[in-house]
């Protein structure tokens, strides 16, 4: 079902093409999901629903498959879904930080909020 | 994690936007920003820098975004500046909007309130429903309360508006409270009798003035149709006989035809004496096609004409004439101090019904003026009660009050919960409602936050400049003084 997409930037030394476009048109970008979270990835895929419709599963063990269809012909699918790996970086560093400071966040604004509860 | 670090320091909370080529925005909890090149963003989040001999280890540190230990003072100072910034959640709910009449001797282009002829006096709120608004105002635990008269044209209906300007003195008194009374008019029905009053009982107006005649009377209009630049500007004339000019504001609202004259606006407003201006999209729902044809435009042109009137604005104070623009002075507040200024129509959670709220002319209560305007087309979902028929307790802690105050927290909004300008900015859930029929929001091609981020994100590019002149202005504003005073001495 799927055809080998020619950008030859998006090829892999692995072998393995992370994107790739289908038969019916649409671009799948396989994301690891050992480095990349499912959160991460939607909400970065929130930030592309203007311009294309995503579909988000699970390939296998190893990948999460994200499809993209162009909702206007005059969208260029190939530079969304850059844009889309450029930005799914910075979501998943954001979402590590997030899990990294979470319970400091939580400390600062239970402090912020109930200032006289510890000297009760 | 390389060893650069005796033991590795911890990353605080914040939130980082790729800003330009060069710049990564950071933005901590409680708003306080630094602009960092990608190699020392990089360092930050691997752990990277060295304690020791990096100075950008001491200006995160002291900027708040790492620390040494969590015991560090640096949690506990985050958490004062974090109940500060939110200290506007302790006014619940501090301004009261009343809408005096329904009726209108104008009929502006882009009125959304169905003003109603100025014959049709049932549209007024009689006396009943005025003490009962009163009181409710009252019942409210924000110790002081601004009570803002809205219409129609509330001069039309103005023996309430003194009643409530009498009756909300006494409440004050006896629940010792602070009161303030706005009066929202656009003039041409105020009498010197009325001015007197209002100059006499301290209280403010607030009028409309889109700019010089002909852009004024493009919109602004008497119900036959003439224009009513001249009449406003002869009342406003004989306002300031009676009420300090500091307490006499204006508001812009912006149409197509406003677009192409920025500098003439401002102008108008400086040979009017007037010290800030407050340059307003429209509010884009309840319109016809043809009305958005003849009056609106889209978020780009608004954005081209507010950042060519910011600049005038800033060119005018450099001339030596204190005038500010009133939202870029509100986020400049937000962006550069630690202080709090919650905006009802801006602010997280959003303020509607706990920072304000807006009691019809029939003793309706809505979550927001926007609220009402859907009222008025048929759609009551953001009606909290009725003073006549609901307890305090019915309307304010009312599931609606409470179901959009859980659903407008930043933390839990798709396109906020990351966005680096979310200390800064705000949700309205009604507006949301209004325009994508979703009070959460659709952010990619909601013009609210697209309006917004690119405002926050220009003032971001003059202080990334820092242009000494355009900072000492912005300081001006913020403080409330003339430039030549925050100016430092060679």
């Amino acid at each position: 079902m799927e055809e080998a997409c020619d950008e030859k930037d998006n090829r892999e030394t692995t072998g393995m093409k992370p994107i790739e476009k289908l038969q019916d048109g649409r671009l799948l970008l396989r994301v690891s999901k050992a480095l990349y979270s499912h959160e991460a990835i939607l909400t970065t895929a929130y930030k592309f629903t203007d311009n294309c419709y995503i579909h988000v599963d699970s390939l296998d063990s190893d990948y999460y498959g994200v499809f993209f269809t162009a909702k206007e012909p005059s969208i260029d699918l190939f530079s969304q879904v850059n844009d889309f790996y450029n930005e799914l970086a910075d979501q998943q560093i954001r979402y590590n930080l997030c899990q990294s400071n979470r319970s400091i966040k939580e400390l600062i604004i239970k402090k912020a909020f109930f200032p006289f509860q510890d000297n009760e | 994690m390389s060893d650069k670090n005796s033991h590795p320091y911890i990353i605080l909370p914040f939130d980082f936007m790729r800003f330009s080529k060069d710049n990564l925005l950071l933005v901590n909890l409680v708003g306080e920003y630094l602009f960092v090149s990608e190699d020392e963003f990089k360092k930050l989040v691997t752990h990277d820098i060295n304690r020791k001999s990096d100075p950008l280890y001491f200006i995160l540190k002291a900027k708040h975004f790492i620390t040494e230990r969590i015991s560090d003072p640096a949690i506990e100072l985050l958490a004062v500046k974090y109940r500060t910034k939110k200290d506007f959640l302790s006014h619940f709910t501090s301004l009261h909007m009343v809408e005096i009449t329904r009726r209108c001797n104008q009929k502006c282009i882009y009125c959304q309130v169905s003003s109603q002829d100025p014959d049709k006096s049932h549209y007024d709120m009689n006396i009943e429903t005025a003490r009962k608004t009163v009181d409710l105002i009252f019942m409210s635990p924000a110790r002081s309360i601004k009570i803002e008269f809205q219409g129609g044209e509330p001069l039309l209906n103005y023996d309430i508006i003194k009643y409530v300007i009498e009756y909300g003195e006494k409440q004050a008194s006896i629940k010792n409270k602070g009161v303030e009374f706005v009066v929202c008019t656009n003039l041409t029905r105020a009498t010197d009798d009325m001015l007197k009053y209002f100059g006499d009982n301290n209280v403010l107006i607030s009028t409309s003035l889109d700019g010089p005649e002909n852009v004024h009377n493009f919109a602004r209009r008497y119900r036959d149709g003439t224009g009513t630049y001249r009449d406003v500007i002869n009342s406003f004339e004989r306002a300031k006989k009676y009420v300090e000019p500091s307490k006499i504001s204006a508001l812009m609202t912006t149409t197509r035809y406003s677009l192409i004259y920025p500098d003439e606006i401002i102008n108008e407003y400086v040979k009017n004496e007037f010290r800030s201006i407050f340059v307003r999209p429209l509010n884009p729902f309840g319109y016809s096609k043809q009305k958005i044809d003849e009056i609106g435009y889209d978020s780009s042109e608004f954005l081209i004409f507010y950042k060519e009137i910011l600049e005038n604005t800033l060119k005018t104070n450099l001339k030596g004439y204190f005038i500010e623009e009133s939202f870029a002075s509100l986020l400049l507040t937000r962006i550069l101090t630690p202080f709090s200024t919650g905006f009802v129509d801006l602010q997280f959670p959003a303020g509607t019904g706990i920072s304000g709220v807006m009691y019809g002319y029939n003793g309706n209560v809505y979550l927001s003026d926007e609220a009402r305007m859907l009222a008025n087309m048929g759609d009551y979902r953001f009606c909290l009660g009725n003073v006549h028929k609901n307890s305090y307790r019915d309307i304010f802690y009312s599931d609606t009050i409470v179901n959009l105050i859980r659903d407008s927290c930043a933390e839990s909004l798709p396109g906020c919960s990351d966005c680096a300008f979310q200390m800064y900015c705000g949700i309205d859930p009604v507006r949301n409602y209004a325009t994508q029929n979703d009070a959460i929001g659709y952010r990619p091609t909601n013009d609210f936050c697209l309006i917004n981020k690119e405002i926050i994100r220009h003032l971001f590019e003059i202080i990334l400049k820092n242009d000494l002149d355009k900072m000492d202005i912005f300081w001006s504003w913020i403080t409330g003084r003339n430039l030549s005073e925050v100016r430092i001495k060679a």
